[in-house]
């Protein structure tokens, strides 16, 4: 055990001085930031606005075209000739034509002339302006009036809502999603990451020979899992690190932009407002300054996403680990490993694949048994954690992981024994199988 | 008493024998030297000795107990394929390995300072090891071989990749180690050092032990009763004295090599050499161990 613990120990301290390992752990959290903090400024600051002068020559759309942050209109008496001819001196994005037999029964010919083609949104929005301003025009026709139509129209958001253990609670299916996704993802890039560690450096002690030298000392299983729990706890330190990096980046950030929202003006209107409304005001301006993102995934028990995490993680990278162990031991060197790695990097894509398509179909058939079966249960897992999972589901899924752990430790110190003392040819995987059955 | 004993040791792999039957015993601090063409099976018995693999069939007894786990502290090996890691300080990896062989921190870090000071290695121990040339680097191999102070040394080629004046310096370290009281076993195809430094010999062939034995004995076994003839002049009949197996001329002499037939008496034919020619030397010439390993496995091969 205490030969165990030395390897481990040189293992991990090689690792954490290196140059790289500080570069990763600095760029990994400013990754996870920017994925966290670029979708919050878009929102806060947006793209810069566009304005569409409008050339009505029907004179029927005066009012119809709400201005939005990110798109203005401008309603022009000008000929559209002289509009298009003006739009290179100018900062609008483009002129929208609207032809003078245009009405509601036959509304065609309506043209955008622009700097840049519509985007989606942009276009979007345009066309629901018109078929907006459309169906009023034809209701109006068959005598009904604006008014009406308005307390017609209802905007639905639908609340969502999970069982949970203490009854129903609020939910976000965007933030289940989106935490679903990420974790499976993160999973399976950890999984590799690491896995590849181990199979490098048993590569490196084997062509480096040194293998026999350390062999004399320790048994080649104690070797093994010295390696593994080494880097397994490089790869905490980092994980640990970015978690610790990442928070504080995200919250000195989200601290600094916070402030620029709130303008003056903003903030004049509120005051001039009663208290009731300035309160309901506020309150929604402060829902609005936290991302949307932020908002949905604090309905989500992070704390314990992250707890199972780690145990998948931890019980997920022996697994594999092991196994990347008994590859390279079969190797000379790290090029001869990409075909006996195969048996791995399928599962795991297999894995991944499966977690992308649970993480939006929870409830899927496949993803529980994919969840289950310790190959793919890791990162398939991930992507269920979100939505919920019943405790037997995550305690019988956890059971067989360690099962398979032990399973595959024994098998692959069988394999690393023989493997790290056979130099010169590369093995197939028929002279690996035979390895698992040698004597001593 | 004998440190190590080899009793009927049988490994196989899937496709070939590596020892068939080998018994061997090492005498408690001797230089024993374990020889034998490449691929005869030195290398598998030497990995059983260090526990690395285990005998098929057969017995091994370390200070007459079966080789057990604890055993691996008492020995030190340094393989032929040398390897360190080279990313690594040179005074961590040190004591890293000595660590690996059960050595306390301190322990370690004492017995480090005397090898590198004896080594003259001091102002390398922050260097990493790909820094230092190569017989640096098989200095610092050696010094992780022995600084655990082990029972039985096992050294594998020890002086390949060392110059003349380093290969001294390591002849030395072991002749040293032997009067300290260790036990060497000693693997080389160099056998002008086998001739200088072994106490006992092995010889392994095919997987099968073909010789084994003390030095000078198997020297004594392997007389030919031929001797060196050194002289000036033209040499006489020798016939009913000897039979002339060459004669050649070498640089200010001549050199003929002769076997006395064995009813004739060595003073006769001294006496008819001394009455024709100048005598310069007469000496039996004692088989090298170079023909001695070429012999045993040429004649174990054919058979």
């Amino acid at each position: 055990m205490n030969k165990i613990m030395l390897i481990a120990s040189r293992e991990y301290w090689v690792r954490v001085k290196k140059k790289q390992f500080l570069i990763m752990t600095m760029v990994g959290p400013l990754l996870f930031s920017a994925l966290m903090v670029i979708p919050m400024l878009l929102v806060l600051y947006g793209s810069d606005s566009h304005t569409v002068l409008v050339a009505d020559q029907s004179g029927q759309f005066n009012d119809a075209f709400k201005d939005s942050k990110k798109l203005n209109f401008e309603v022009k008496k000008e000929a559209p000739e002289a509009l298009k001819a003006g739009l290179d001196s100018l900062e609008d994005t483009g002129v929208l034509v609207i032809p003078a037999d245009f009405s509601p029964q036959n509304p065609s010919g309506i043209q955008y002339f622009g700097k840049n083609p519509l985007s989606a949104d942009q276009e979007m929005r345009i066309s629901d302006a018109i078929s907006e301003k459309i169906d009023s025009e034809r209701l109006a026709l068959k005598g009904l009036d604006k008014s009406f139509i308005d307390s017609l129209h209802t905007e639905v958001n639908i609340q969502t809502f999970k069982m949970g253990e203490k009854g129903f609670e609020d939910s976000s299916s965007g933030a289940s999603n989106a935490v679903a996704f990420g974790s499976s993802i993160l999973m399976y890039m950890f999984i590799l990451l690491y896995g590849m560690q181990v199979l490098k450096g048993v590569v490196e002690e084997k062509t480096n020979r040194i293998v026999e030298v350390i062999v004399s000392s320790v048994k080649p299983f104690q070797l093994m899992m010295g390696k593994i729990l080494g880097i397994g706890a490089v790869s905490l330190t980092q994980f640990l690190l970015w978690i610790v990096l990442s928070m504080g980046i995200f919250t000195a950030v989200s601290s600094l932009v916070k402030v620029p929202e709130t303008t003056k003006e903003e903030l004049s209107m509120v005051q001039s407002m009663t208290p009731e409304t300035q309160k309901a005001v506020e309150a929604q301006m402060v829902d609005q300054t936290k991302p949307a993102m932020m908002k949905a995934i604090e309905t989500l028990d992070l704390g314990k996403n992250v707890v199972v995490f780690l145990i998948y993680f931890i019980l997920a990278y022996l697994f594999y680990a092991s196994i990347f162990a008994a590859i390279g031991s079969a190797v000379d060197n790290e090029t001869d490993s990409q075909q006996l790695l195969f048996p791995v990097t399928v599962p795991l894509l297999i894995g991944y694949l499966l977690g992308i398509m649970v993480s939006s179909d929870p409830g899927n058939q496949v993803g529980f048994w994919a969840s289950m079966i310790p190959l793919t249960s890791p990162i398939v897992m991930m992507a269920r954690m979100p939505y919920g999972v019943p405790t037997w589901e995550l305690l019988l899924s956890i059971s067989l992981l360690i099962g398979a752990f032990f399973g595959m430790t024994w098998i692959a110190a069988r394999i690393y024994r023989v493997g790290i003392l056979m130099y010169g040819k590369k093995a197939t995987f028929k002279e690996i199988f035979k390895w698992i059955t040698y004597q001593g | 008493m004998s440190l190590l004993e080899i009793d009927a040791v049988t490994k196989r792999y899937a496709s070939h024998t590596a020892l068939d039957q080998v018994s061997l015993s090492v005498p408690e601090n001797s230089i024993f030297g374990l020889l034998g063409p490449n691929g005869a099976g030195k290398t598998s018995l030497i990995r059983i000795i260090n526990q690395i693999t285990a005998p098929d069939s057969g017995k091994v007894l370390f200070q007459g107990q079966p080789l057990q786990q604890t055993h691996i502290n008492a020995i030190g090996y340094l393989p032929e394929e040398r390897g360190l890691y080279k990313k690594m300080e040179v005074g961590e990896q040190v004591m890293y390995l000595a660590r690996l062989k059960g050595l306390s921190k301190e322990e370690a870090t004492q017995r480090i300072k005397f090898w590198f000071e004896k080594f003259e290695l001091q102002s390398w121990w922050k260097k990493k090891v790909e820094e230092l040339s190569k017989g640096m680097q098989q200095k610092v191999q050696f010094i992780t071989t022995v600084v655990h102070e082990p029972k039985l040394i096992i050294l594998d080629e020890p002086f390949s990749g060392f110059d003349p004046l380093n290969a001294n310096l390591i002849r030395d370290e072991i002749l040293e180690l032997r009067k300290k009281g260790s036990t060497i076993i000693f693997s080389t195809h160099r056998m002008e050092t086998v001739e200088e430094l072994c106490d006992h010999v092995a010889l392994i062939n095919r997987a099968k032990k073909v010789l084994d034995g003390e030095k000078n004995a198997i020297r004594q076994q392997f007389r030919d009763n031929t001797f060196e003839l050194r002289y000036s002049g033209t040499l006489p009949d020798l016939s009913e004295y000897a039979e002339i197996l060459s004669n050649q001329q070498d640089t200010d002499h001549q050199l003929a090599l002769i076997r006395p037939s064995a009813t004739s008496s060595k003073r006769g034919l001294i006496s008819k050499l001394n009455d024709n020619v100048e005598l310069i030397s007469f000496a039996e010439k004692l088989p090298t161990f170079n023909d001695i390993f070429i012999k045993t496995v040429k004649e174990s091969s054919h058979e």
